[in-house]
């Protein structure tokens, strides 16, 4: 499988998988732009829970989201679970911010694979206009989950999977005592996790580990660091 | 016997009596004037009779009242506030036992407690029937003032004791303790309160801190003047000769600390962090495996039946030797404890007095305390503090004021209880020390902030956690006022995990920072026992005993490392001086004697520091240009000014620049050599626009983010580690990012950065560092190794970063250092990198 960077897709990447700035990743063969765990109204949650938490982080997301689908000009979105992050966060609001994205990219259609914070919420209002909610998607030679099996190397697996939920995040130190830590993107043999879209969501620290690739992805960049991480980690021994 | 109780003291005479003591004229002093209405303060060392004094002050004060109305008020009379939950017990039994006997001083009175141990069950049981008197900590105190019924459980208090008012004074818990007392009078305007505290430089703002500045006039201080007898010495290291150059010393001590052991029945081991009491009590018990029963750790992360076994063995003297963090250093005196030993510096001369003060308390025993240096140059810091203390000086505690967290919290805690006038409210907060300057807007922030969650949340009508109600501020919600009650005065901590054994039976908490980086069979130390980690799931980090010998890993804790005081900066700064004066051997204390040729050695490779000089030291080592400064302004201070030079440095040119600092100095490293002439120093070091730059400079660092989890916690942000509501679970510093985005005026962030300059850089003590600096001569020496005063700083690791550069830039820096060392030791080995 072949994956690659780019800072914006044009119809010549030849790659199967392009990871582009802003942590989305793109596949030129059906034109599918791929984001995982947006977590919108994780601010109205916790502003129910008497936490006052502003939302502008959830707008901002969206407005990224649209120009990342205008510029690609992807024929499909498919988000890979975790596009709501509790019941108690949907509200009018929240679904109308969503409605009115969806009302404003007509040539897109819309996909989700339900994540475990989706499940929670239970069945999504029409209005959103997701054109389909899936479990899981088999379009060979990719396999879409939003919880890849922790079984990283899980037998079998023939299928390459891609999936969300890990939230990957990554940290390299250098041996004057730099050090940058962000989201990122991470890939084994036949498996890609993607970085949680959402700005308003925590992170789970990937270390570097023979076989791992990793791309730092930042709202500005992306940038593969599988040979600067795996130098920083082995500098610090 | 009624007739002479109600007249007055006669009763408490007849105890003492009983008990074949005589009363102290303080605690004669302390009786009368509460029971004549009087606050006041009381200080003295530890052991000396502080509880009684003010115990039966509270008693005398509600007997007073009694004896003149018609009929006693039945309920809750005195309160007793004790700032860590782990003395509540002590506490109630040393209250209880002049309740006791045909000679009681009062009869009919119960004491009881409320704190964060106190069960759910014992709660409902209180609120059905309170005793007389309750032992609380500030927190729990908060709690019970926004029940709904706070006004009737508070209807008949007369008194209310602040225990170890010093320790609480110069916090958070202190401010919090503060708003409490407001409300407490608010509700019984005459309410008698006293504060015992140990010896302070600042007695005057510890008294307006607990009355109120208003007040503090009427309030009165008073001062037991026993002579308390202590032995201050240190254990010094022979052959100096064999001394490593660096300093380190580790437990090279260990055999003295043994035989000083050996020869006391009971010795307290004093550490200053909960790692080294860990290594510390590994090391005495692997020397020593005859003391095996006789040996107890105790600090703040081992589980609380644990450290009450080893509070149990102190009292009854059962136990040889316990090892401790500040988890000991306050409380009930252990009778049996005859010797302290303080590894490593105090730090601090109260730090030093108040340890010390733990033993010796056998009738007719001298307080005796052995400092046990861990590093060459804390000989000096020791040498310091014993002159010091012999000299009889030592430092103040300045309380917080402006706390707007800690009045958010307050507002809704009010608000729980019945509600409040705003008008009310105000005047009663700003009868406090901490709030005496509330303005306008601060004032109108908080209300907003916790009507509305602030300006940013002004589109969110139906967020709310209070709403006003013709005129009255009320809480919004049931389930809002539950959460904040659990949520108060939480003190923050890193997320925790619970150590437990697999087969069973809890030992404590580590951080999960640490867990997280072990892997299954790891090998660690912790609660004095070498384990096995077998499986961490999260939330538990299940363990074994580990087997066979090997290399343990020391769980690290953050936070809780004290900064030498200015005073004993200064002491330590003279004492170096007059090492470098011909024929110092036999003019400086013995400790520093046995550190000479180490000084010496600074003093070939570079110079020795003194008042007139500032010492700037040059170094190029391998992993880029090092600059260290000695400035001798006390640890927090020189992260204060580490992150301003380093600022100053990058505002210029677009740099990621490395800093650490010690008691002694601070160390600035970049992957370009620094400024190089005395000219450019001067302007790095300038006074102007100090305050302007400090702030800036926290936006090139992580410390007004780290900074940010307390307040966050305090004004409810994030929740008290509770992992029920795991939808609402944030960290508080992706809020603090998102708000910088979205709110940037949020005055929570503002104080964030404030407390970092005030607090964390101490700014009173950075700006006069600064002014020392600018009439001193700045000497900039290019060495060719670490000298022994640049090692200790450059072996205290990175402990934060300042960049003004893009992440992809550093990246390609980082890139290329990495390359580049890559190379090195690849190549050595014969393994050629190829790309």
């Amino acid at each position: 499988m072949q994956i690659t960077t780019a800072d914006r897709v044009s119809p010549e990447t030849p790659a199967d998988i392009v990871l582009l700035p802003g942590r989305a990743a793109f596949l030129p063969a059906t034109h599918t732009l791929l984001v995982a765990d947006l977590h919108l109204g994780k601010a109205a949650t916790f502003r129910k829970a008497g936490i006052p938490v502003p939302e502008g982080s959830a707008q901002r997301d969206l407005v990224r989201l649209e120009r990342l689908i205008v510029e690609t000009a992807a024929r499909r979105l498919l988000i890979l679970g975790d596009l709501f992050h509790a019941a108690g966060g949907c509200t009018p609001d929240v679904f109308a911010e969503f409605a009115a994205l969806r009302q404003r990219i007509t040539s897109t259609a819309v996909l989700l694979v339900i994540g475990n914070h989706d499940r929670r919420i239970g069945k999504l209002p029409a209005a959103l206009g997701i054109d389909s909610c899936l479990r899981t998607l088999d379009e060979p030679p990719f396999h879409f989950v939003h919880e890849p099996s922790t079984q990283l190397d899980e037998p079998g697996r023939t299928a390459f999977t891609i999936g969300g939920h890990l939230h990957p995040t990554v940290s390299i130190r250098s041996p004057s005592g730099d050090r940058v830590s962000d989201r990122c993107f991470v890939a084994e043999d036949s498996l890609l996790v993607l970085p949680a879209f959402g700005s308003f969501t925590g992170g789970h620290r990937i270390s570097p580990a023979p076989g791992l690739r990793l791309w730092i992805a930042s709202d500005d960049g992306v940038v593969d660091v599988t040979r600067l991480a795996e130098l920083a980690a082995r500098s610090r021994r | 016997m009624r007739t002479a109780r109600a007249s007055g003291t006669t009763g408490f005479h007849d105890w003492f009596t009983t008990r074949g003591w005589a009363a102290f004229p303080f605690q004669e002093e302390v009786w009368q004037a509460c029971a004549a209405g009087t606050s006041g303060l009381l200080h003295a060392p530890t052991g000396t009779g502080k509880t009684l004094a003010a115990w039966f002050g509270a008693i005398a004060r509600t007997q007073a009242i009694d004896a003149a109305g018609s009929t006693p008020q039945a309920g809750l009379r005195a309160v007793w506030v004790t700032p860590l939950r782990a003395l509540a017990a002590d506490t109630v039994r040393a209250l209880e036992e002049p309740l006791r006997g045909p000679h009681a001083v009062a009869k009919g009175w119960t004491v009881g407690t409320r704190t964060g141990d106190t069960s759910a069950a014992d709660r409902r049981r209180l609120r059905e029937n309170w005793p007389t008197a309750l032992v609380t900590t500030p927190e729990s105190l908060s709690i019970l003032l926004s029940l709904d019924d706070a006004h009737e459980i508070f209807a008949g208090l007369e008194a209310v004791v602040v225990d170890e008012w010093h320790e609480l004074l110069s916090t958070k818990r202190g401010v919090q303790t503060e708003l409490a007392l407001a409300r407490l009078r608010g509700l019984r305007p005459g309410l008698v309160s006293w504060g015992l505290s140990a010896t302070l430089s600042n007695l005057d703002d510890a008294v307006a801190a607990l009355v109120g500045p208003a007040r503090a006039g009427e309030a009165r201080v008073v001062s037991a003047r026993i002579p308390r007898q202590l032995e201050i010495e240190t254990l010094i290291p022979e052959p100096m000769e064999r001394f490593p150059w660096a300093g380190h010393m580790g437990m090279r001590l260990l055999p003295q600390v043994i035989a000083a052991i050996e020869q006391a029945a009971t010795t307290l081991v004093f550490t200053n962090t909960r790692s080294q009491a860990e290594r510390w009590f590994e090391a005495i018990s692997t020397a020593r495996p005859d003391w095996k029963k006789q040996l107890a750790l105790h600090h703040g992360s081992v589980d609380r039946d644990l450290r009450t076994q080893a509070e149990e063995g102190l009292r009854r003297g059962r136990l040889k030797c316990v090892v401790a963090t500040s988890s000991l250093d306050l409380g009930v005196d252990f009778g049996p404890v005859e010797q302290v030993l303080q590894i490593g510096s105090p730090k601090g001369i109260g730090r030093l007095l108040q340890r010390a003060g733990r033993s010796g308390h056998a009738p007719g025993a001298v307080g005796r305390l052995v400092c046990v240096p861990t590093h060459a140059l804390e000989l000096i810091e020791c040498a310091a503090a014993r002159r010091s203390v012999e000299a009889g000086i030592v430092e103040a505690r300045r309380p917080l004021t402006a706390a707007l967290d800690c009045l958010a919290q307050h507002v809704v805690t009010v608000a729980c209880s019945g509600g409040f006038r705003e008008a009310e409210l105000r005047a009663e907060v700003m009868a406090t020390h901490a709030f005496a300057d509330l303005d306008d807007a601060s004032w109108r922030w908080a209300i907003d902030f916790a009507a509305r969650g602030g300006p940013a949340l002004a589109a969110y009508p139906d967020y709310a956690r209070i709403v006003e109600r013709f005129g009255r501020w009320y809480v919004a919600s049931k389930a809002i006022a539950r959460r904040h009650r659990m949520n108060i005065g939480t003190i923050a901590s890193d997320a925790t995990v619970e150590v437990k054994w697999l087969r069973g039976g809890r030992l404590g908490t580590v951080e999960e920072s640490f867990v997280s980086r072990l892997n299954a069979g790891d090998r660690f130390l912790f609660a004095g026992k070498p384990l096995a980690l077998f499986r961490f799931d999260g939330l538990t980090a299940w363990v074994k005993r580990a087997r066979g010998p090997a290399t343990l890993q020391v769980p690290r804790w953050n936070g809780g490392r004290m900064p030498l005081s200015t005073l004993l900066s200064a002491a330590v700064l003279e004492l170096v001086q007059r090492a470098a004066e011909p024929g110092a051997g036999r003019r400086v204390p013995r400790e520093v004697n046995a550190v000479l040729p180490l000084l010496a050695t600074q003093a070939r490779w570079s110079r020795l520091p003194d008042a007139d000089t500032l010492l700037v030291e040059r170094w190029q080592g391998r992993d880029g240009h090092h600059t260290f400064v000695f400035p001798f302004a006390g640890r927090l201070v020189h992260e204060g000014l580490a992150a301003l030079v380093a600022w100053r440095i990058a505002s210029r040119r677009p740099s990621t620049l490395m800093l650490a600092a010690n008691d002694w100095g601070f160390e600035v490293a970049g992957r370009d050599p620094l400024a190089a002439d005395e000219r450019a120093w001067r302007q790095l070091f300038s006074p102007v626009n100090l305050l302007d730059d400090l702030l800036a400079c926290l936006n090139g660092t992580e410390m007004a983010r780290r900074h940010f989890r307390e307040i966050a916690r305090v004004a409810g942000l994030v929740s008290g580690g509770r992992r029920s509501d795991r939808q609402t679970q944030a960290s508080a510093g992706l809020i603090f990012d998102v708000l910088a985005e979205h709110d940037a005026e949020n005055m929570l962030l503002t104080q964030a950065r404030r407390e970092v300059v005030e607090q964390q850089f101490e700014f009173r003590r950075l700006h006069e560092a600064l002014e020392r600096i600018a009439t001193q001569e700045i000497r900039i020496v290019e060495t060719s190794r670490l000298t022994p005063l640049a090692f200790p700083i450059w072996a205290e690791f990175i402990q934060s970063r300042l960049t003004t550069q893009g992440w992809l830039e550093r990246i390609t820096d980082m890139a290329r250092e990495l390359e580049a060392a890559a190379v090195g030791p690849l190549l050595r080995n014969g393994l050629p990198v190829t790309e």
